[in-house]
């Protein structure tokens, strides 16, 4: 492949060998170095392809040989531009375009943003052109060194930034803080405050598991919202028993209670039903920038129908991406009645979401012991209410507020 | 009768020597090397020239003697004063001393 396009751009020959013994041609060649292929006999003569070097050696070898020699065929670059030579707007256009394209390589008209979770790819987008980074500035003027102190500079949960340029393509690649709950924790802790574990909602507390604090709370023991359940807040005592201080810790247990937790559901008894029309319009569109070109009616004929785009992006090689895009948007009416639903359908999709409720706590580790749920079935409207009795794990951290009590008696 | 008789000598003397250095026959003889691929392709070096060639029948004299190529549709592919490729359908390789 290679080499042919090597010898298509060198130019070459198709020639027709003639005479008494074209052989001793062919052997003459091979000895003086001119390279020859595709031998073919044709009636007493051959066929051969010979590059435009060879041939100009041909002389001396058709001399004593004797043989007859005809140009067949004139295959390549050169001899292409020499038969349109008269045709400049052809020359000139095709330089255009070559300058075109190297012109357009200069600009970036991609911005990939990859390793984002918390932050959008339109943010991120939105940022880096309040900096001055957007889509169609020149590549020479983008500084990956800035974009990365920029974004570290304005973004706190996110670590660690790299920004590089491939091909037509700005890659800024960051990696976001995905424990930063602990870290502000452990900041918290850092300036000496304690942490106490409160109930994050009512329940009896079933067990108990101290590791750091002091228990507030028993097993059995009934707690409310906001009640504190293991205090960061250790008191310092003297010889008589008297409180003299506190040592402030971070409380760690593992807490389970029992707690009632409300269940309800409801799904429409009358739904859209959708029966599809096998009458699918395609339109063709493409896009430059913002401006989109349709080929065709743009009007969408069916009261109801469902639109599919697909859209694909130009570019040149593997990242010469260029900000023309073409697509297409397939229309598919259907008609549409109000169905509805069964009691034995009811029944069964409030079960299955139900299960999917309970399998997701059962997945967390929460322990079901009760349930009363039950569908309660209207003119418009079904419902699954009731009670779920669990067994879960409880308590939130909250920083200790025994600070100031302590301070206040002590002064 | 003496002269080939003097020749043969000589490239036994010269097998022996190859045989005994272990260096290959191609450089010492001259032998040509034939690598044929299936049916349908022939990579031959160390000839001297071409005596006929159509498409049935291609005959090529080497140092050992006259190699005959027989086939349908042969076709050199490429011929230079190193080696040659022959393609097409090989029916037949002889060796003609």
């Amino acid at each position: 492949m290679l080499l042919s396009i090597y010898r298509y751009i060198k130019g070459y020959l198709k020639i027709r060998v003639i005479g008494y013994s074209p052989e001793r041609f062919i052997n003459a060649c091979s000895h003086r170095g001119i390279y020859i292929w595709n031998i073919n006999p044709v009636h007493g003569s051959y066929d051969m392809y010979i590059t435009v070097s060879g041939f100009r050696k041909l002389k001396p070898v058709i001399r004593k040989t004797g043989a007859k020699v005809i140009i067949k065929e004139r295959i390549g670059l050169p001899f292409y531009f020499f038969q349109y030579r008269r045709r400049k707007m052809f020359f000139g256009g095709a330089l255009f375009g070559i300058a075109m394209i190297y012109s357009l390589s200069l600009f970036v008209w991609n911005i990939d943003v990859r390793g984002n979770r918390k932050y959008t790819d339109e943010a991120l987008t939105a940022f880096l052109k309040e900096q001055g980074v957007e889509h169609g500035m020149r590549l020479s003027q983008v500084d990956c060194d800035r974009i990365v102190k920029d974004i570290r500079k304005s973004y706190d949960e996110i670590i660690w930034v790299s920004a590089s340029i491939e091909g037509c393509r700005l890659i800024v690649q960051i990696k976001e803080n995905e424990d930063s709950k602990d870290t502000e924790d452990a900041a918290g802790n850092s300036v000496g405050e304690g942490v106490d574990i409160v109930a994050d909602f009512d329940g009896v507390i079933t067990s108990m598991i101290v590791r750091q604090g002091i228990p507030c709370v028993t097993e059995g023991q009934q707690v409310k919202k906001g009640d504190v359940l293991v205090t960061g807040a250790v008191p310092v005592t003297d010889d008589s028993g008297e409180t003299t201080g506190y040592q402030f810790h971070q409380a760690e247990a593992d807490i389970r209670a029992q707690v009632s937790m409300d269940y309800q559901d409801s799904c429409e008894i009358n739904y859209e039903s959708k029966e599809y029309i096998h009458q699918e319009k395609e339109d063709l569109y493409f896009r430059i920038g913002k401006s989109i070109f349709w080929l065709g009616s743009r009007k969408n004929p069916f009261p109801n129908a469902e639109e599919l785009t697909t859209q694909n992006h130009l570019r040149i090689g593997k990242y010469f991406y260029l900000p023309v895009f073409w697509g297409k948007r397939h229309t598919i009416p259907y008609s549409s009645t109000q169905v509805k639903y069964d009691e034995n359908q009811i029944q069964e999709n409030l079960t299955v979401r139900y299960r999917h409720f309970t399998d997701n706590l059962v997945k967390k580790g929460v322990e079901i012991i009760e349930n009363d749920v039950k569908i309660y079935t209207g003119s418009a409207k079904a419902e699954a209410k009731g009670t779920l009795t669990v067994i879960t794990d409880i308590g939130t951290e909250r920083p200790t507020s025994i600070v100031e009590d302590v301070s206040d008696g002590n002064d | 009768m003496i002269e080939k008789n003097n020749t043969s000598c000589e490239k036994r003397f010269l097998g022996h020597v190859s045989d005994m250095s272990g260096m290959p026959k191609d450089v010492t003889l001259g032998a040509p090397i034939l690598t044929v691929t299936g049916q349908m392709e022939l990579l031959l070096e160390n000839y001297r020239g071409i005596l006929e060639y159509t498409e049935c029948i291609i005959r090529i004299q080497t140092r050992i003697g006259q190699i005959r190529i027989l086939g349908k549709r042969l076709t050199i592919e490429y011929y230079t004063c190193d080696e040659m490729k022959i393609t097409g359908k090989i029916t037949e390789i002889k060796y003609i001393n």
